[in-house]
């Protein structure tokens, strides 16, 4: 029997012994009852909803409470997981990229050993960061900080996705997550048109209402662990993996900054200086994306009526004093002055210099944005933010 | 690595945008809406990849409608098998440049396509530098498509086509990315005029969209491990491998087919005729049986337009025509050794299997389990093909050493 007759058939068994999808209503029912039929199925057969405790992420040195709850990886659909504040907390949302938080460095971390309490007040930090967290990025994760009801918002923005060419989302998940994030301010709405797919709409719709979707993130682990079974294969032993180092072609890097890069560096695109000076400078294209994005971000902050905290990455000071990448450095604090000048909310602090000029200039640096250690900044952020909540709470740092 | 896409992104939003197109088409009768509909779905679900994929081929299938005409009025002139000749480079060439130098290409592809955009609007470029890196999707489709429609209207078969029904044809949106190389006679028809959807349409179209997405979601989506077989076989033994390269086998089929019947599916709702790509090749009995249920419309583009050719209809012919056949279906997946070996190797299959059939028919009425053993035999035949497509000559000989004799770390 051919293919086409077993459809036919099937589709003759449909219409004819069944009785079914024989009109417009019928199709109507059956669509109907399917979706009943998954929200019931969610409810019965949901795994317990993932929470922020299954992100796998490495502990903090010297160890904290910090809650981490954006994903950790880009399969991550459930987005920014907030456990949600508890009464007599004074919650603490802080957003970054790996500024904040690069493997065992963490600057939340650091603070919460500092600071025990607001108030009467425990203090809880939840930290939403994500390597290379984009501007766009800190959008969504500002909204959903918002939507946890903390009580102030520390926002780091990294100065080389700032710019107009890298503001943007490269977090597809995050548009799964929470579909609806840009669609709150005008000036974000073309960019969730661009980036968010009618599949992703569908997806966050889902996740919103139907249980086993919205453990999705916990469902995955346990199906991948049900398919490793029928894994046979064993993965490439060292013996191997020395033998046969990976065939990265060197044109062709796996994300699109690198690649863009690597074209307007003209093979530079490796040196991490040259690669901030690149992506700070541009390919001059000059649309003001990112100027709209950062003031809607502002006025988002200031909508909140909470106090944000809103400061530009610290860069390593050997880096800004460098007569070759200080004008790269001017003209970031250029554009944070330009941020500060918008910025008319009472409850939102921009600091337009980088904070690396004013503590101990001997902090060791990785490169020249991530710190070795947080704790002088942190030193210097618990001055700051505790004189901030104080002045628009009226409570203390304790 | 030449960077991927997302084939599941991509097909669960034309699912998605079907709630709006079928009801949208069911209700346009006029031909130019219909088109203009057509071509701009087409066209965001590329956006939605990258923009500077949706530049490249409006302006690929805009270049196919600026020959198109040309090849069909001086289809039964002197001068027509040179215009067709000519005209055939316009879609062949950059699939034939990204075959032969795939890194170099893809980097000239997005390069030059950002550089079009960048002339274009800078919203538009500055969304085109945050998404990522990508191989031309679909070109291998779209090529073999625009050769399809200029080698008919050559032929007479297809008359002369304004723009818009060549841009809507290279645009309708289950066609863009795996196929199958649809003719355009498979989707004229909706673009002239209002295709009602009636029940029994679908119920069908339907129908292969959840085949589709049962062969990816419960075959392929577990055999999905298997594909690090090629990048681990040295690690591994024998009897894993075999494993490993037989859970391949059907991952490679499922994945294909299942993409393939959502496009199908997806296509008949939308008003087209398309046909079935696949038809069990896995329960095959012969190669030359097998051949014609696997990517059915690649094989019927080659028996059409080089195999029917080639021998005319004289047997003495058949065996170069079927050889030459399988030699271009080897290189639709690369300009390579590799690749001119699978070929080969199929096209000896076939020929011995036509000799062999000639000298002793099959019987009609073999018992199930000699079919079965055939099926399996077929299958194992095949699957042991595949490492010639994704790996180079050298690779794939280690490969079938590792087969042998286990890993070289093991």
């Amino acid at each position: 029997m051919s293919i086409d007759m077993t459809y036919q058939r099937m589709t003759t068994a449909i219409l004819e012994r069944f009785r079914v999808a024989g009109s417009w209503r019928s199709g109507l029912r059956i669509g109907v009852a399917f979706l009943v039929g998954l929200l019931v199925l969610g409810r019965v057969v949901a795994p317990d909803a993932p929470t922020h405790l299954d992100r796998d992420t490495v502990a903090d040195e010297p160890p904290s409470d910090v809650r981490y709850v954006a994903p950790t990886n880009r399969a991550d659909v459930a987005g920014f997981l907030a456990p949600g504040p508890n009464d007599g907390e004074f919650n603490v949302a802080w957003i970054g990229g790996s500024e904040i938080k690069l493997n065992a460095v963490s600057l939340p971390g650091e603070f919460s050993t500092r600071v025990e309490a607001v108030g009467n007040e425990q203090l809880v930090i939840d930290a939403y960061s994500i390597i290379g967290m984009r501007a766009l990025d800190t959008y969504r994760a500002a909204v959903a900080a918002i939507d946890n009801d903390a009580d102030a918002l520390v926002i780091v923005l990294n100065p080389t996705f700032t710019t107009d060419e890298w503001s943007l989302s490269e977090w597809r998940n995050l548009d799964v997550s929470d579909p609806m994030a840009l669609m709150r301010d005008r000036r974000t709405v073309p960019w969730s048109i661009a980036l968010t797919s009618p599949g992703d709409m569908v997806q966050g719709a889902g996740i919103e209402t139907v249980p086993l979707l919205a453990a999705s993130v916990e469902a995955n682990r346990r199906q991948q662990g049900w398919f490793d079974t029928f894994d046979v294969l064993l993965p490439a032993n060292d013996a191997q993996i020395a033998a046969t180092s990976a065939e990265v072609d060197e044109r062709l890097p796996t994300d699109s900054t690198s690649f863009w890069l690597l074209q307007d560096l003209d093979g530079g695109g490796t040196d991490i200086a040259l690669r901030i000076v690149g992506i700070v400078d541009g390919f001059g294209i000059g649309t003001g994306q990112s100027d709209s994005i950062m003031n809607a971000l502002v006025d988002l902050a200031g909508d909140a009526e909470i106090p944000v905290y809103l400061y530009s990455a610290a860069l390593n000071p050997t880096f800004i004093n460098d007569e070759r990448y200080a004008p790269t450095a001017t003209e970031i604090e250029r554009r944070w002055a330009r941020l500060q000048e918008y910025n008319t909310h009472d409850n939102v602090i921009v600091v337009p210099e980088m904070l690396s000029r004013e503590f101990d200039t001997d902090v060791a640096y990785f490169d020249p944005i991530h710190t070795q250690t947080a704790g002088p900044l942190a030193d210097l952020l618990v001055e700051r933010l505790c004189a901030q909540w104080m002045d628009r709470t009226e409570r203390a740092c304790r | 690595m030449i960077p991927v896409f997302d084939s599941f992104q991509f097909s669960f939003d034309l699912v998605v945008l079907l709630a709006i197109l079928v009801p949208a088409l069911s209700l346009v009768r006029g031909g130019f809406g219909r088109r203009a509909l057509i071509s701009l779905s087409g066209v965001y679900l590329l956006f939605l990849i990258a923009p500077r994929l949706a530049v490249f081929h409006v302006l690929f299938w805009l270049l196919i409608a600026a020959v198109q005409p040309l090849v069909s009025r001086t289809g039964e002139t002197k001068a027509g098998p040179w215009v067709l000749g000519g005209a055939l480079l316009a879609p062949l060439v950059p699939v034939v440049l990204w075959k032969v130098w795939p890194v170099e290409f893809v980097v000239e592809f997005n390069v030059l396509s950002n550089g079009i955009i960048r002339q274009l609007s800078s919203w538009l470029t500055v969304v085109d530098l945050t998404a990522p890196i990508i191989g031309p999707v679909g070109l291998s489709f779209s090529a073999f498509r625009a050769a399809d429609l200029l080698i008919k209207s050559n032929l007479g078969l297809v008359d002369r086509l304004s723009p818009g029904r060549v841009l809507a044809y290279g645009s309708f949106a289950p066609l863009l990315t795996v196929g199958p190389i649809a003719t355009y006679g498979e989707v004229a028809k909706t673009l002239e005029q209002r295709v009602p959807i009636d029940p029994r349409r679908g119920v069908d179209g339907t129908l292969h969209i959840v085949a589709g997405l049962v062969k990816l979601w419960v075959v392929a989506a577990p055999l999905a491990w298997s594909t690090e077989i090629f990048a681990v076989a040295d690690s591994n033994s024998v009897p894993r491998l075999w494993i490993g390269l037989i859970a391949y086998g059907w991952y490679f089929y499922a994945n294909f087919a299942g993409y393939s019947d959502i496009a199908v599916g997806a296509g008949r709702l939308m008003g087209g005729n398309i046909q079935e790509n696949f038809a069990r090749p896995y329960f095959q009995t012969s190669p030359s049986a097998f051949w014609n249920s696997w990517h059915i419309s690649l094989t019927r583009f080659l028996r059409v337009n080089v195999f029917t050719p080639i021998t005319m209809g004289r047997p003495s012919r058949q065996a170069a025509a079927a050889m030459l056949t399988m030699l271009l279906i080897g290189l639709w997946h690369g300009v390579n050794l590799a690749a001119v070996v699978f070929g080969l190797y199929h096209g000896v299959s076939l020929l011995i299997h036509r000799r062999v059939s000639a000298a002793r028919p099959a019987p009609a009425d073999r018992p199930m389990v000699v079919r079965v053993g055939l099926s399996a035999a077929i299958f194992i035949w095949f699957t042991l093909s595949l490492p010639l497509i994704e790996l180079d000559l050298g690779e794939a000989a280690d490969f079938y050493r590792a087969l042998l004799v286990g890993g070289r770390f093991t």
